[in-house]
Parts: structure tokens; sequence; C-alpha cells
């Protein structure tokens, strides 16, 4: 049967404007969504009475030739459409104000059951923020967290990326649909998550990157989630919206605290002050989660010690802080070329990352 | 009468020898020249004919025709007016030129007064008469510098037109030298303004710029403003090393041909450093114009081409440095013919990470530039422009603390430059069988022929390509650099060391060009 509750509600998501609040006052009045679908057009003048637009796009798209087109377009695809009435549905979005009553899904198998951290910030981000994005990421992902996050550029990126090279389930979560990439520049990475997470979106096949998108999938990102790490935003930042929205669910807040002197911080160390907890390091998340989860960490860490003499202090002194190449050559009174070869290694090895400006950090 | 003087003529860096043919006959009195003169050639005839009775000659007033043979190709500039004034003169029976004066060239301007001026060219022109079997040159005393790199001609100079006629007449001696060649070498130890000691910390940039001045190999170098990135362009030239003769000669007919050799400069001995300001236009550095001029990019044959704040340029003008960095020439087709200059340059440019210029710097200064507007700076610079450069080094600004801090004495530029021209001699012995000169030059090809990696080093290599996701032609840049690294370090072998020292000239690529 074609016009059932489920295709209605993908119709209702297709027309787009209308949340699941307004869905469910429909169906109060009319008693069921099918009611709604045989109802005279009067009736539904009366539900949307200060929306007439609305109303004159359903009285224009009520009819079951555009209700079959759009089931024929999103079936039989290379991405699913769940409702919110079908079973595949993940519990924890339920349980949010306004959920998306129809998301698309595309990607490997999605356990709703494991624990899953977001991890949000800046698109601009600072070598610091991406560093921290990526390691934490990363950190989660060995302990067999899902990681969450935007697909945007910068922090989004990161973490998508720490997760991946974890080893980690991810899942991206767009502003656009399912068969857009937005930024373009961020096709590769998707591809990648496609292989090991999911992407999803609550906005139907062909909607564009619209702004006002953003703000929206942050509710997701943040009701997905049992908790949420923000690691750089702005003093107006859309990464404290999906914060306000962590706080309105009920999830844990995790900020990570920067230099009081960059505006890229100042949204994390207000956060901080406003009650959320300080991120210092993995634990300070898993502590919180191991009491819901049992948390094991199944990947064997590669611990051991592989390094010269030369390439250990060169990696002591890379550890006290981030430090530029020429002051490393003067710290550690090494001639610039046998410096750069130990470098190399070390990256290679996987110990310390350049920032950009020639700048070494250690990673371990 | 019919009367005969040889003078030359030249087309971009070709030049050829030309007869000019005067013949006076009774008839109306008029002046023609024939044999495709330029405007500047047939304006000659005025010139020649006030020179002529400022010097105390008679003008004939007969009919007279001057023919430029051969009579097919176009002839422009202005050094064929003592040509012109001497056939005329002959023509006229009031000089008897001497037989040895066939195989004479003669090169001139003259100014109303009879005085003969400066012209340009004459270096290339000179060449190659003397490689066409003359053994005599006539050429403005301006000119005289130049003219006395040829080896084992007989030079004579002129100051006036009546100072040569006389000199021909045999009333004074002529001013005769007989060329001597020049030794680039000579002024080896010369001085140059920016020199490496000036350069505090740094160490990573000066490293860098050494090993691309001992492979001859492309430079980026990135960095916020105040980094030193200019200053280390500019000191650049104090580390290449010196010319060789040939090479000095094919700068100094480039610069000839171009009109920028300071009067009384001889043999040009230095590399030569452009810095074109980023308004500048496509042609002015591919060269051009209605007759073709040498633009920017030969003009730095040999040397350096330096393009500070690169992004800056005109997207179109970067692009056009494609063609010439892959072929060490660039080849200017216009309505007047196609023209070949070299253009063998070391491309060395500068940029800041993005727009406000702190993008990425730890320096107090907060970057305000958005997302979309750093990655759109960055990409003026486009990915195959970026695959011609070798070597990418980054800048940061030295802190007040740091330049003082430190005790070490700053290397000279002489002391690097020892090491430099050893790591040439290297190259240029191992590719006397090839073509190429350096190690930037070397194809995919002759990589595999001089760049034999150790099973070591390969494997290292191997684990560097999956991990920064390299192209194959990345990865022959580090091949490339590494075979530089190995002939500073004088290993004839490429080891591991080498490889891994060149892998962090390159590895800042994930960094900005995701």
């Amino acid at each position: 049967m074609l016009v059932n509750d489920r295709n209605i509600l993908i119709w209702f998501n297709y027309l787009g404007s209308i949340n699941f609040a307004k869905i469910q006052q429909i169906e109060s009045y009319f008693g069921s969504l099918q009611e709604f679908w045989k109802a005279n057009d009067k009736h539904i003048h009366t539900v949307f009475k200060k929306q007439s637009i609305i109303a004159q796009k359903i009285q224009k798209n009520r009819n079951n030739t555009y209700l079959n087109n759009i089931i024929e377009s999103i079936t039989n695809k290379d991405f699913k459409t769940i409702t919110i009435l079908d079973e595949g549905y993940p519990e924890k979005l339920k349980q949010i104000d306004d959920p998306p009553y129809v998301i698309y899904i595309k990607g490997e198998k999605y356990k709703y059951d494991k624990p899953l951290i977001s991890i949000v910030g800046s698109r601009k981000a600072t070598p610091y923020g991406n560093w921290a994005a990526y390691k934490f990421a990363k950190e989660l992902a060995e302990l067999d967290i899902i990681v969450a996050s935007g697909l945007a550029s910068g922090i989004d990126a990161s973490a998508h990326r720490g997760c991946l090279d974890g080893e980690g389930f991810t899942v991206a979560v767009l502003g656009c649909g399912i068969d857009q990439c937005y930024p373009a520049s961020n096709k590769g990475l998707m591809n990648r998550v496609l292989k090991s997470g999911v992407v999803l979106t609550e906005y139907p096949p062909g909607t564009l990157p619209l702004k006002h998108h953003f703000p929206a999938r942050n509710r997701i990102i943040s009701g997905l989630s049992d908790g949420i790490v923000i690691i750089e935003a702005a003093k107006k930042s859309g990464s404290l919206i999906t914060a306000e929205f962590g706080l309105e669910q009920g999830k844990e807040i995790y900020a990570l605290p920067g230099n009081i002197n960059n505006t890229s911080s100042e949204g994390t160390n207000k956060l901080i002050k406003d009650g959320a907890k300080i991120l210092l390091s993995a634990e300070d998340i898993t502590e919180e989660l191991s009491i819901k989860y049992d948390l094991r960490n199944n990947k064997t860490s590669k611990d051991k010690v592989d390094l010269s003499p030369l390439e250990l202090n060169v990696l002591n002194t890379i550890k006290s802080k981030p430090i530029h190449i020429d002051m490393l050559c003067y710290e550690t009174e090494m001639n610039i070329s046998e410096l750069n070869t130990l470098l190399t290694i070390l990256q290679l090895k996987g110990y310390i990352s350049q920032l950009p400006g020639k700048v070494f950090t250690a990673v371990k | 009468m019919l009367s005969k003087v040889k003078t030359c003529y030249i087309n971009g860096l070709v030049a050829a020898d030309i007869e000019v043919e005067v013949d006076i006959s009774n008839g109306l009195p008029a002046l023609n020249i024939v044999g495709l003169p330029d405007v500047a050639v047939k304006e000659s005839k005025e010139r020649v004919r006030a020179a002529l009775i400022n010097s105390g000659f008679s003008f004939p007033m007969k009919r007279i025709t001057i023919n430029l043979s051969p009579a097919d190709v176009k002839k422009e500039g202005t050094h064929f007016d003592l040509p012109i004034a001497l056939a005329l003169l002959s023509a006229d029976e009031q000089i008897e030129l001497k037989e040895e004066f066939e195989k004479a060239v003669v090169l001139g301007e003259l100014s109303l007064d009879g005085k003969v001026k400066r012209v340009y060219g004459v270096l290339p022109m000179l060449l190659e008469a003397k490689k066409r079997g003359f053994t005599k040159m006539v050429i403005p005393t301006e000119n005289i510098e130049e003219a006395k790199i040829l080896d084992g001609v007989e030079i004579i100079s002129v100051d006036s037109l009546k100072q040569l006629i006389e000199g021909i007449k045999g009333i004074k001696k002529m001013k005769t030298f007989i060329g001597n060649g020049a030794d680039p070498k000579s002024e080896l130890n010369q001085y140059y303004d920016d020199d490496f000691c000036n350069i505090s910390g740094q160490e990573n940039l000066k490293r860098a710029l050494e090993i691309a001045a001992a492979g001859s190999h492309n430079v980026l170098m990135i960095g916020p403003p105040g980094s030193g990135k200019t200053l280390a362009a500019k000191s650049l030239p104090s580390i290449l090393p010196s010319l060789s003769f040939d090479e000095a000669l094919e700068i100094t007919k480039i610069y000839s041909v171009a009109g920028i050799l300071d009067e009384g400069q001889g043999l040009v001995k230095k590399r030569p450093f452009r810095s074109p300001h980023h308004t500048s236009s496509m042609v002015s550095i591919t060269g051009g114009g209605r007759i073709p001029k040498p633009g920017e990019v030969s003009l730095s044959n040999y040397g350096v081409l330096f393009l500070d704040e690169t992004p800056e340029f005109n997207r179109n003008t970067l692009e056009v440095l494609r063609q010439p960095l892959e072929d060490g020439k660039i080849t200017i087709s216009r309505a007047n013919g196609t023209f070949s200059y070299p253009a063998n340059f070391m491309l060395v440019c500068s940029m800041n990470p993005c727009p406000c210029g702190f993008y990425g710097t730890d320096s107090g200064h907060q970057c305000t530039c958005s997302p979309g507007q750093i990655s759109r700076y960055i990409g003026k610079i486009s990915g195959p422009l970026l695959d011609r450069i070798d070597l990418v080094v980054e800048t940061t600004a030295v802190s007040y603390g740091d330049l003082t801090k430190k005790n070490t004495e700053n290397e000279s530029s002489k002391q690097i430059r020892e090491r430099v021209e050893y790591a040439r001699q290297k190259q240029a012995k191992r590719y006397d069988s090839s073509k190429i000169i350096s190690n930037s030059q070397l194809s995919p090809a002759l990589i595999k022929t001089y760049c034999k990696l150790d099973k070591e080093t390969n494997n290292i290599l191997k684990e560097f390509f999956h991990n920064m996701n390299l192209s194959a032609r990345a990865l022959n840049r580090i091949i490339k650099v590494s075979r530089t690294i190995a002939d500073l370090d004088q290993s004839e072998q490429i080891s591991s060391k080498h490889m891994l020292e060149a892998m962090q000239y390159r590895s800042i690529n994930s960094l900005f060009w995701r």
C-alpha cells in the first residue's frame, strides 16, 4: 500500500519546513496521517491557520502521483531511508526535542548500542585544534567508541580522520542531501567515511547546503551522542549551538581549553567557565562513559621504543613544547641537515607531526 | 659609382652579416633605402645627411640608392647609420676604402653633429661576424667593453665620423686594439650587498637555499610577513656558482639585445637576479612587443627569477612560466617572425600562507581570513606550476630573543658558495655525456640512470610515499633533491640520510594543499 504513514512522513520531509511537533498536531487533529491525506482542503487551512504558504504547498502537492514519484526516486538507491516509525531508527534520536522524522543513511552497518562521542569545532581550525581533534578521535576510536561529526572542513575533518586512522567507526551528519558533498574538497574524506562508517542526513536527496541547515544539523549530531567534545569555537560559532542542544538534551559537554588570547578558543574557554567539563585527556571522557558502557581497548598498543639516542634527544626537546625547526637546531646543537633527517624519521614513525610554519609537535 | 660596406643585423639573438650597397647615379636628387628597412633604418638617411654635412663633407646632390642585402629580411635598429655614411662617401669618391675593409664590419649610430653613438646588440653581432670570418670590427667607443670580450679580432673604436674618415685617409692613427677575451672568474670574490652572514637564525631556510643553489632547483618560500623571505632571496645570487665563459657570454648577449648593459660594462660576471613586481604583464615576463625583446624569463637566464608575493601575480602571468621552466627557452611568435630566447632560470617564489599573512603562525597576530579566502589565495599557485617546484620551505619570523640568544657565527656566502661550486662540478662531470647540467633537469629516464637507490633508501621512500599520499611526480622531485644533497655531502651514492632530509622540503604540502 502506497499511502501509508511511513510514506506520508517522507512526503512531509520532501515538502520541508514542517517539524515533528506539527506532524503530531496534524495526527491528533485528523486522527491519523492517512485521514489527513484524504481530508478536505478546508481542514488543512484550519490546522495551518497562520502558515498559509505551507497550506498552499500541501494543497498543491497532496496527490498520489507526487507521492509515487518521491517513493520511486528513493527506492533501490545506494542509501537507505529510515523514518521514525521504522525499526532501524536510532533510539537516541527519539528522545530529543524535534527529532528528524526521516533520515537518509549510507555506508556500513551502524550499531546504535555502541557509545558515541561527537567532536565538533570551528571550520577555520588552528594547528592546535586540528591536532587535538585528531588525537582524541583516534584515542576514542581505539577504545571502540564511535566518533560523530559534521564532515565540514577544519575540526570536523580532523576528527573524522583521527577516527578513521584509529580504525574506528565514524558517523558524519550532513547539512545537505545525501548525494551532495559540502565542502567539495572533503569528497575524498567522505569516501573514506563510507568505508568505515556512515553518512546520514535529514535532508532529502538533492538538497543544497543552505546556511540554516547547519544549526539544525547540529541537533542531530548532539542527539546521537553520549557526550559532546568542543575542540575550538570562536565567540559566535556553530559549535556553541551544538553545545546548547547538548545541554537541552542532557548530554555531557567537554570543552578543550585554549590560549586565552586566541579568538578561536574564546568559545570553549567560556564553556568551561560556564561549567562544561574541561578536557585534558581522553580519560576525562571514558571515565564518564564507562559507567554506562563496557569499554575495552581491543587494539593492542604498539608501545615499544625503537628510537636511537639522537632521535630520543630530539623527541624529548619537542615534547616539552611545540618548537620551530630553527630553535630545535639551536637547542639540540645539531646541524640542520642532520636534524632534518631525524625529524623525517620521527615523523614516519609517528612520534611527531608537523604544523604550518615548520613547527613540530609531539603526538604520542 | 657603386660602393659596398659590411655590417650586421640582429633578429632576436640571431645575427647575420649585411651588405650595404650605395649607388650614386645622375638624375633628380633623391635618396632611397631599399631592402626591407624598418622605420629607424629609413630615418637613417636624415641623420646621415646632417652628420656628413656637419662633419665637413659634402652630400652628393644626385640620385642615391641604398640597398641592404640580402634584401628579403627585415632590418631594424640604428646601427646602419655609420656603414651607410661610409659607403656613401666611398661611392661619392670622397674617400677610398682599402681592400682590408672587405673583411670589416661597421656598426654605429650617427648623431646629427657626426658623433658616433652607442647601439644595442653589439656582442651577438660581432660574435656572429667573427664566426663568419670577419677580422676587423668598427664600433662606437661606447660599446668598447662589450667588444673586448672577443678574442683575436682587430677592433676599431670610433668617436665620430670625422675621426673614422681621418683614420681611413691615414691623417690620424685609428684607435685599434686586439680583443683578448675576458675571464668571468677574474672577479670571483666580488662584493654582494646581501650576504648570507647577514641573515640571523633561519637555519632551515638557509639550508634549503643552499640545496637549491647547488642543484639549480626551483624554490617556494611560505611564511608570514617579516620572516626573511625577501632578504634570503636577495642573498641567493651570492651563493650561486660563478659563471662559465659560455654562460657569461650568453647572458651578455641577451643583455646587449635588451639594451640593459651598463655603459662601460663588458662581460656580465654576476648571475642575474631579476625580481619583477607583481603587477608585471605577461609580455614583460615572456618577452614580446612588435619587435620582440627578451622578457624577464630570458633576462634571468642562468640566474634567479624571484617572484615576491607570488599569489598577487596575475594568474595568466604565472602560467606562462610553465613552458620555459620545462624547456629552458621561450619561443615567441609575432607577425614579424618567430624569436627564440634562452630561459634557463631558477625560479624562486615567496608567498604568505593566507591573504592577511598570519595563518598558522604563533606570533601573537591572529589570522582574520575565512577558510574560503585562504584556499582561494593558495589556489592561485596552480598544481602544474607547483609540480615544477622542487623545494618548499616554510619560514617563521625570528623573535628578538632568538636573534640575540645564539652566539654562533653566521656562515658567510663565500663558505656556502664553495660547497655549492663543488656540488655543481660534480654534476657537470656526471652529466658530461648527457645534455643536462644540473640535478634539477633530471628527467624520469635519467633519474633511473643517475639516482640509484639502495634497498634501505628505497624502503624509506616507499613508506613515505604511502604515508603522504604522494604523486609519482613528487617522488621524482624528492629523488632529485636528495641527489643534490648527496652531492653537497660529497657522496656518490644517495643514502637514506640524504633521502630523509630531502623529504623535509616536501612534506609541508599536506598542510597547505590538501
